[in-house]
């Protein structure tokens, strides 16, 4: 038995050991060495590599093919002469079974670890499905996220929450429900086992957007050092409502005699685009023209209870669109859609104030 | 070549719900790839089926993407993440020996964001998309995950007509930025109490020095590498998987906590693990593949298993006569069963006998 063990020790402490790691670099790693030093990696010693292929191999330039996987290749096309170039067994480590094998273990060890915790890519705030394809009447991502990401608010709000509230506000904008009602609906799908909280959040957001637009901010948001997915739920359900509540606004011309001319701007990756609404109480009959700036080609669409007009473009420019006799109850929409990708369109909602009327 | 993207479209079509703008998006991405690599590879160019190799590249491009499409957002990122943390482990080396296990996931975990920026910069520059261009649909993501997995395995040439793949290179980068406080003595930290019998504990430097002297001898080199590859094949055909995992971790040199939480065992499991594993190398070197590891260690019969003329006669002063005849007879190159035949000897019978003799040869040796 003492013998066994001798024998087994000088065995293992010659399969163990690596014979031409110290004199020559293993392939770019000694970390494996029991000390734990770092290797002297080749690479960060400024010297560029290519260079020093060049240098070595003359004129052949290194082959993109070297740089390629070699399982990937069918053994017919992995040359023998490509992996003597690509391995060397210095390192046990590249041993390819010894290789393969470890990975093979680690990776089942580390699933499980990194399912409890799954990894975020750098665009991301949450680990997301994502959509199989982008549908006509999908999350307006691309052309007019752009805009939703620069809305005036404390923190930034995931693409994904954006995207959804902007849906629901277009989805609501419309209906002739309260403004509160209105944010309420706007977000309850965001948060639907809190129906206290929302209408709490919705008063208070209502209240400070009447009184002083900061105040809301200045009163719940005081804790709001992290971002959103660092907030609160109560502090998340305010930061939806006063994100719901910059898009309503943002998409409604709301005209009257008093106020007759109205500008929104909505910015996309194309460039902004521009509606512009004037109502003209005193013309005969009464008159709302529209003038639409669209950054690149697109078309754009009118639609009332007894009113509908289109019309577009090939390329960036104005269109004039306009509301014959406009009934001051009546919501008229404006939907753009701008050439190229598959998108929801945009909907503005143009209305005359009906105290105008008394006015 | 004008085959490839109508393939790729035509695949990614059948196989994804995905509309077909995005179908022909990621395939218009990966034949422009594809064909670069045809265009600039004087080893493509110069073999005459360029066809070929394109459609190999490019199958190869469609099954990784498919992959992660299949498996998901969730499964995927999954998937990619534990692929690179496995590739990337050994390189990072964390600041603190101890809890050293936990420690490295830590900094994996760190290292790999890192990872995913660049790579997503990566495959807006190759692309030529902009900026700000982000995987907006399963497919895109999908095509950024195996974007990202062969990116990471990309090989970069390397002095000595050698390469490594990029994700190495950079998670050595990395593990060197790291605070280098603790460097304390690994042996010392691995040490453990009961290290009776435990060859991994044994002194080294001594044989280790010894070993650098004869070094540059890469048919040794290359031995040893069959000599290892035949233990873990032996391993697996009698079923002991762990005793291959634990053999491979201890190849790595990995300290003695990280294999046990690797292979989530308490240390008393870990001891019997070893115990087992010493038994099949034991019967690996002296009998089933006795011959590959003594030519290994040049202690073949050609070379009178590595023994004086003093120590082989020793050797055949303490053998039995059988074994003295049987030695005769290998000596001369007979066959196994040839031998057992004349010897009037089952299979069975004869290596026994014959694995006792290596045993006392190697006892010799080593006086």
């Amino acid at each position: 038995m003492n013998s066994d063990s001798e024998m087994i020790r000088s065995l293992l402490l010659r399969l163990l050991e690596e014979p031409s790691s110290l004199s020559s670099t293993p392939s770019g790693n000694s970390a494996s060495s029991p000390s734990g030093k770092v290797s002297q990696a080749n690479e960060s010693s400024g010297v560029d590599p290519q260079e020093d292929w060049v240098a070595e191999h003359g004129a052949t330039p290194w082959d993109p093919l070297n740089s390629e996987e070699l399982s990937s290749l069918p053994p017919e096309m992995a040359r023998p002469d490509l992996v003597a170039k690509t391995h060397s067994f210095f390192d046990l480590g590249d041993i390819p079974a010894v290789q393969d094998r470890f990975q093979a273990l680690l990776k089942r060890k580390l699933q499980t670890e990194i399912e409890r915790r799954p990894p975020l890519f750098p665009w991301e705030s949450e680990v997301q499905e994502y959509p199989v394809d982008l549908p006509v009447f999908s999350a307006p991502e691309g052309v007019w996220i752009a805009h939703l990401r620069s809305l005036n608010l404390p923190t930034r709000l995931p693409d994904a929450v954006l995207a959804d509230l902007l849906k629901r506000c277009q989805a609501i904008a419309a209906t002739p429900l309260q403004q509160g009602l209105k944010l309420i609906k706007a977000v309850e799908s965001l948060f639907p086992d809190q129906p206290q909280t929302l209408n709490q959040m919705a008063d208070m957001v209502l209240v400070s957007a009447g009184a002083h637009r900061g105040s809301v901010t200045s009163a719940h948001m005081a804790n709001l050092s992290t971002d959103y997915d660092g907030a609160n739920p109560q502090q998340k359900i305010a930061l939806s409502m006063l994100a719901a509540q910059e898009i309503l606004n943002n998409l409604s011309l709301s005209l009257s005699v008093d106020e007759p001319h109205r500008l929104r701007t909505w910015i996309t990756a194309h460039g902004p685009i521009h509606v512009e609404a004037t109502y003209n109480a005193e013309h005969h009959p009464q008159q709302i023209d529209l003038r639409i700036h669209l950054p690149i080609s697109g078309t754009v669409q009118l639609q009332g209870q007894e009113v509908a007009a289109a019309a577009q473009r090939s390329g960036a420019g104005y269109l004039n669109l306009g509301i014959s006799n406009p009934q001051p109850t009546q919501a008229y929409s404006l939907q753009i859609k701008l050439a190229g990708a598959e998108q929801t369109p945009l909907q503005f909602n143009i209305q005359v104030d009906s105290n105008s009327e008394t006015a | 070549m004008e085959a490839i993207f109508p393939f790729l479209c035509g695949e990614f079509k059948q196989s994804t719900r995905s509309a077909e703008r995005s179908c022909r998006e990621v395939a218009e991405r990966l034949t422009q790839e594809v064909l670069r690599i045809c265009r600039e590879s004087q080893r493509i160019q110069d073999s005459g089926d360029i066809e070929t190799w394109a459609m190999t590249l490019a199958r190869h491009r469609l099954d990784q993407c498919l992959k992660y499409y299949n498996l998901g957002s969730r499964r995927g990122r999954i998937e990619l993440h534990s692929t690179l943390s496995a590739i990337v482990y050994r390189y990072i080396s964390p600041p603190q020996v101890q809890a050293s296990y936990q420690a490295r996931l830590t900094l994996i975990e760190d290292f790999l964001q890192g990872f995913y920026v660049e790579a997503i910069n990566a495959f807006r520059r190759e692309n030529q998309l902009d900026a700000t261009y982000q995987p907006r649909t399963l497919l895109e993501l999908a095509e950024y995950m195996a974007f990202t997995e062969r990116y990471g395995k990309r090989r970069i040439p390397l002095p000595r007509r050698r390469s490594q793949q990029l994700i190495i290179l950079r998670a050595q980068t990395f593990s060197k930025q790291q605070p280098p406080e603790t460097l304390v003595d690994i042996e010392q930290a691995t040490e453990s109490p009961n290290s009776e019998g435990d060859p991994s504990q044994a002194p080294t430097q001594r044989l280790r020095e010894q070993l650098v002297a004869q070094s540059d001898e890469l048919p040794e080199d290359s031995l040893r590498g069959r000599v290892v590859e035949e233990l873990l094949a032996y391993l697996k055909e009698r079923k002991q998987e762990d005793c291959a995992e634990y053999f491979t971790l201890r190849l790595l040199d990995l300290p003695t906590q990280d294999i046990e939480a690797l292979l989530e065992l308490t240390p008393r499991q870990r001891d019997y693990l070893q115990q087992r594993f010493k038994y099949h190398l034991l019967r690996f070197a002296l009998s089933h593949h006795w011959e590959l590891v003594h030519e290994w260690l040049e202690v073949d019969l050609e070379r009178n298993l590595g023994l004086t003329s003093q120590q082989w006669e020793d050797l055949q002063a303490a053998i039995s006569q059988k074994q003295t005849k049987m030695l005769d007879l290998k000596k001369q190159g007979l066959a196994d069963r040839e031998i057992s035949r004349i010897m009037g000897l089952t299979s069975t019978q004869l290596n026994k006998q014959w694995s006792q003799l290596l045993e006392q040869a190697w006892e010799i040796r080593n006086l």
